[in-house]
C-alpha cells in the first residue's frame, strides 16, 4: 500500500494535477452553488474537456475534483438560501439554513466545511484499505459473475431510487439497457435497432445522454419555475471561526457518520441522499434530551452528522467504480461513462494494470477536501457571489454549455437535434416522477452487461453457467430478492396500516 | 359518498389492481357518468362495456400511465423487432453461436413490456404525489418561456454550421436572455459577445477542437 501511495504522490503532486484539483474544485463550487444544479449535471457539463485532457489520470482527478466541490457548493447554497441543488444536502438545509437566519452562516459554513473534509479525508482512509482488498477478491470473478453483480447493481439502483415505486425505477433501467442495445453490437458488429439512420450507428452518444437527463431537464424547471432568491441574500457571512467547546461536541458526530457514511455509500444505489438523511436521524436519536430538541433549530450536530455522511458516501461510491468497476450511483456512472471513453477500463486489474491511475486518485482525494478546506472556503464570501448573478443570464449561459458539450464530444449538429429531443422526453418523465438516474446507469452497463452476457453463454454454450456457478446464481438471487423485497414490504405495510386486506 | 373533485377522481381510480378492474367498473361506472356525460352508453351492448369503459378511464390518466402506455408501444416494437425481424439476415455460422445479436433484446423487451404493463395497470400501488412541478397545471409556471428556450436550442443546432460558431452562439445568449425577459440591450449585447469570443478561444485555441468561427463565405473553411 505505501509503494501504492507513493506512486500515487508521485502523479497527483506534479503541478498540472493539482491545478487540475484546485480548478475542478474552484468550478465545482461555482457552479454546485447555483440552485437547482446537482453534481451529475456539473460533472456531464465538464465531461468533454475532461476527455480532450486526454490523460486518464488528469481527467479522472479533475472530474473528482468538480465533484466535490459540487457538493460543497450545494451544502453553501442549502445553507445560505435553503435551496439545497442536490438530494444529498437537503438534510444540510435542516439545521443549516436556521443558523444562518440565527446570523451564524459563517460558523455554519465553517463547520460543513471541516465536517465535510474529515468525512472525506476518513472516506478517503478507509477507500485506501478496502478497495484493494476488494478487488483482489474480484480479480477471482468469472464473466458469468461479472455479469451478475451488475444484475445485482442495476436491481439494487431500481430498488432505491424510486422511492416505493420500484416498477417505474425498474422501467427506467429497462429502458436505458434498451437504448444501449441501439448501434453495432459487439457480437458479430451487427447494426442493430437503428431504422436505417446513419447517425445512430455508433449508438446514442454518453455524453448527449448524460446532459439530456440531467443538465436540461434541471435548466427547464429552473425557467418554468424560478426560485425564490430574495430570502437569503441579506444574511451576511462573516465570522468563520469555531469555539473549541464546539470543535470538541462536533468531533464524535464527525467519527461516527464518517464511517456509517462510508459503508453506506459503498452499497450500489443507496449513496450519499440516504447517507446523509440516515446519519442525520441517528445522530438525532443518539443525542442527550436538550440537544435533540436543538435539532432543526440550528444545531451543529444536526448539521455536521449529514455534511459528514455526504462526504464520506461520495468516496464510498468510488469503491464499486474502482473495484469493480461498476457504478453504483449516477455521478459514478457518469465517471465510468468518461473513463470508458478514456480507454480506461475500471476493475479489478485496474490497479495492477494502471496503479498511477487508482492512487493519484486517492491522493487527489485528500488534496481535493484540502483545498475545499483551505481555498475555498475563506474564498465563500466572494464565490457567493454567484448567487447574485441575474438568472437571465445564468439559463442560457446553462443551456449553451450542455449544448457545447454534446457537439464537442461529436462534431456532429444532429447530436445537438438528439440532445433536444432526448431533453424534452427527460423533462416528460421528471414531471411524471420517474428517476432518470436509473436509466443512465442501464445505459452505460448495458453494453458491458451484455459483453459478458455473450462471453458467459459462448463459455458455457448456453445458460447452464446460472446454476452451474453457485456464486452466480447466489448473486442473481440477491438480485430477484431486491427488486421483490420493497414491494413485497410495501404491500404487508399496507395490509397492515389498513388493518385488513384491501379488496380493491 | 361519491368523490366529485376530479382530483379525488383520478386518486381513486388509480387505486385498483388488475383482479378489481371489473368491480371497479361496476361501480366507477355512475362517477364516470357524472364526468363524462356524453360518452356514449354502452349498457345494451354487453361486449363493448369493457373497452370503453378502459377508453374512459385513459381519458383521466395521469401522466405517468401515458408514459408507461408510450413505453409499453416502444417495447412491444422493440419486442417485435428482436423477435420476428432481426434474425432473418444471420449467417448460418453466427446461427451456431448460443448468443445471437438478438438474444439480450429479447429479454429485455420482456422486462421492459413487464415493467410498462405494471405501470399502466397500477398494479403496484403508490400515493399520488405532486413532485416540484405540478404538471396538471403546467400553465401556471414560465411555459412559454420554456417552449421558447427549446426552439432556440433547435434553432443552434440547425445554425450552429451554416452561420458559424461566433455568431450563432452570441445570437443564442442574446436571444435566450431575451426569451427570459431581460431588455438591457447594450449588457446583452456585450456579455454575448464576450462569452462567445471567449468560448471559442478555449475550445479552439486551448482544447484544440477546431470549430468555425464565422460564415463559410467570410473565410471559415469546413
Amino acid at each position: 500500500m505505501l509503494e501504492g501511495l507513493l506512486i500515487g504522490l508521485q502523479t497527483a503532486l506534479s503541478v498540472q494535477m493539482l491545478a487540475m484539483v484546485i480548478g475542478g474544485c474552484l468550478i465545482g463550487t461555482f457552479i454546485g452553488m447555483l440552485p437547482g444544479l446537482g453534481p451529475m449535471s456539473i460533472i456531464a457539463i465538464m465531461i468533454p474537456v475532461a476527455i480532450s485532457l486526454g490523460d486518464p489520470a488528469a481527467a479522472l482527478i479533475l472530474l473528482a475534483g468538480v465533484y466535490y466541490g459540487a457538493i460543497f457548493g450545494g451544502s453553501t447554497s442549502s445553507i445560505l438560501l435553503n435551496a439545497p441543488g442536490v438530494a444529498g444536502t437537503v438534510a444540510t438545509s435542516f439545521d443549516g439554513y436556521p443558523m444562518a437566519k440565527q446570523g451564524k452562516a459563517g460558523k455554519a459554513l465553517t463547520i460543513a466545511a471541516i465536517a465535510s473534509f474529515c468525512g472525506g479525508t476518513i472516506g478517503a482512509i478507509l477507500l485506501m484499505i478496502f478497495a484493494p482488498m476488494l478487488s483482489s477478491v474480484a480479480l477471482l470473478f468469472h464473466s458469468a459473475e461479472y455479469f451478475a453483480l451488475m444484475v445485482v447493481g442495476l436491481s439494487a439502483i431500481a430498488a432505491f431510487a424510486g422511492t416505493g415505486q420500484v416498477a417505474k425505477a425498474f422501467m427506467m433501467t429497462t429502458l436505458g439497457l434498451i437504448m444501449a442495445t441501439v448501434g453495432e453490437g459487439t457480437l458479430f458488429s451487427l447494426p442493430r435497432f437503428t431504422m436505417g439512420i446513419m447517425d445512430l450507428q455508433t449508438g446514442f452518444g454518453f455524453i448527449t445522454l448524460a446532459m439530456a437527463m440531467f443538465a436540461l431537464p434541471e435548466a427547464l424547471f429552473l425557467v418554468l419555475k424560478p426560485r425564490d432568491n430574495s430570502s437569503g441574500q441579506s444574511s451576511e457571512i462573516k465570522d468563520l471561526r469555531i469555539t473549541r467547546a464546539e470543535a470538541r461536541a462536533i468531533a464524535p458526530v464527525i467519527g461516527r457518520q464518517s464511517v456509517q457514511g462510508f459503508f453506506i455509500g459503498v452499497l450500489p444505489g443507496a449513496g450519499a441522499t440516504i447517507a446523509s438523511f440516515l446519519g442525520y436521524a441517528v445522530e438525532r436519536n443518539i443525542a442527550t434530551k436538550d440537544e435533540q430538541d436543538q435539532f432543526g433549530k440550528g444545531s451543529i450536530k444536526g448539521l455536521a452528522a449529514p455534511e459528514t455522511a455526504n462526504n464520506a458516501a461520495c468516496t464510498g461510491s468510488f469503491v464499486p467504480l474502482l473495484t469493480l468497476g461498476i457504478p453504483g450511483s449516477g455521478t459514478t456512472a457518469i465517471l465510468l461513462g468518461a473513463l470508458i471513453a478514456l480507454n480506461v477500463s475500471p476493475g479489478p486489474r485496474l490497479m495492477i494494470d494502471e496503479p498511477q491511475i487508482f492512487w493519484s486518485v486517492i491522493i487527489s482525494m485528500y488534496i481535493g477536501n484540502l483545498v475545499l478546506l483551505i481555498l475555498n472556503l475563506p474564498l465563500i464570501p466572494y464565490i457567493a457571489k454567484v448567487l447574485s448573478v441575474p438568472r437571465n443570464y445564468l439559463i442560457p449561459f446553462i443551456m449553451f454549455f450542455t449544448l457545447m458539450g454534446a457537439y464537442i464530444g461529436q462534431n456532429n449538429a444532429t447530436e445537438l437535434l438528439i440532445l433536444v429531443g432526448f431533453g424534452i422526453c427527460a423533462t416528460a418523465l421528471k414531471f411524471a416522477d420517474y428517476p432518470l438516474a436509473p436509466l443512465l446507469i442501464g445505459f452505460i452497463l448495458g453494453g458491458l452487461l451484455e459483453d459478458n452476457f455473450a462471453r458467459s453463454m459462448q463459455l458455457y454454450d448456453g445458460v447452464s453457467f446460472i446454476w452451474e456457478r453457485p456464486m452466480t446464481l447466489g448473486l442473481l438471487l440477491i438480485a430477484a430478492f431486491l427488486i421483490v423485497l420493497p414491494s413485497w414490504r410495501a404491500r404487508r405495510a399496507r395490509i397492515r396500516a389498513a388493518g385488513i386486506a384491501d379488496g380493491d | 359518498m361519491p368523490p366529485l373533485l376530479s382530483e379525488d377522481l383520478v386518486f381513486h381510480l388509480h387505486g385498483h389492481r388488475l383482479l378489481s378492474l371489473f368491480r371497479a367498473y361496476y361501480r366507477d361506472r355512475k362517477w364516470l357518468k357524472i364526468r363524462f356525460p356524453f360518452a356514449p352508453n354502452t349498457s345494451g351492448v354487453w361486449g363493448l362495456a369493457p373497452i370503453t369503459f378502459l377508453c374512459k378511464r385513459m381519458l383521466i390518466m395521469a401522466l405517468d400511465r401515458w408514459i408507461a402506455l408510450i413505453l409499453l408501444g416502444l417495447c412491444l416494437a422493440y419486442g417485435y423487432t428482436a423477435w420476428f425481424t432481426m434474425d432473418s439476415g444471420l449467417a448460418p455460422f453466427m446461427q451456431r453461436n448460443p448468443i445471437w445479436p438478438s438474444t439480450f433484446p429479447k429479454i429485455l423487451s420482456v422486462m421492459g413490456i413487464t415493467a410498462s404493463l405494471i405501470i399502466l395497470l397500477g398494479l403496484e400501488k403508490s400515493e399520488q404525489k405532486v413532485g416540484e412541478i405540478d404538471y396538471r397545471r403546467l400553465g401556471d409556471y414560465h411555459l412559454g418561456q420554456a417552449i421558447g428556450l427549446l426552439a432556440l436550442m433547435i434553432l443552434y443546432a440547425l445554425c450552429l454550421r451554416p452561420i458559424g460558431f461566433l455568431g450563432a452562439t452570441g445570437g443564442f445568449l442574446f436571444l435566450g436572455a431575451f426569451i427570459l425577459g431581460e431588455r438591457r440591450w447594450i449588457v446583452m449585447v456585450i456579455v454575448a459577445a464576450i462569452a462567445a469570443g471567449v468560448v471559442w478561444y478555449l475550445v479552439s485555441e486551448v482544447l484544440g477542437i477546431y470549430m468555425r468561427p464565422l460564415p463559410g463565405f467570410l473565410g471559415g473553411f469546413n
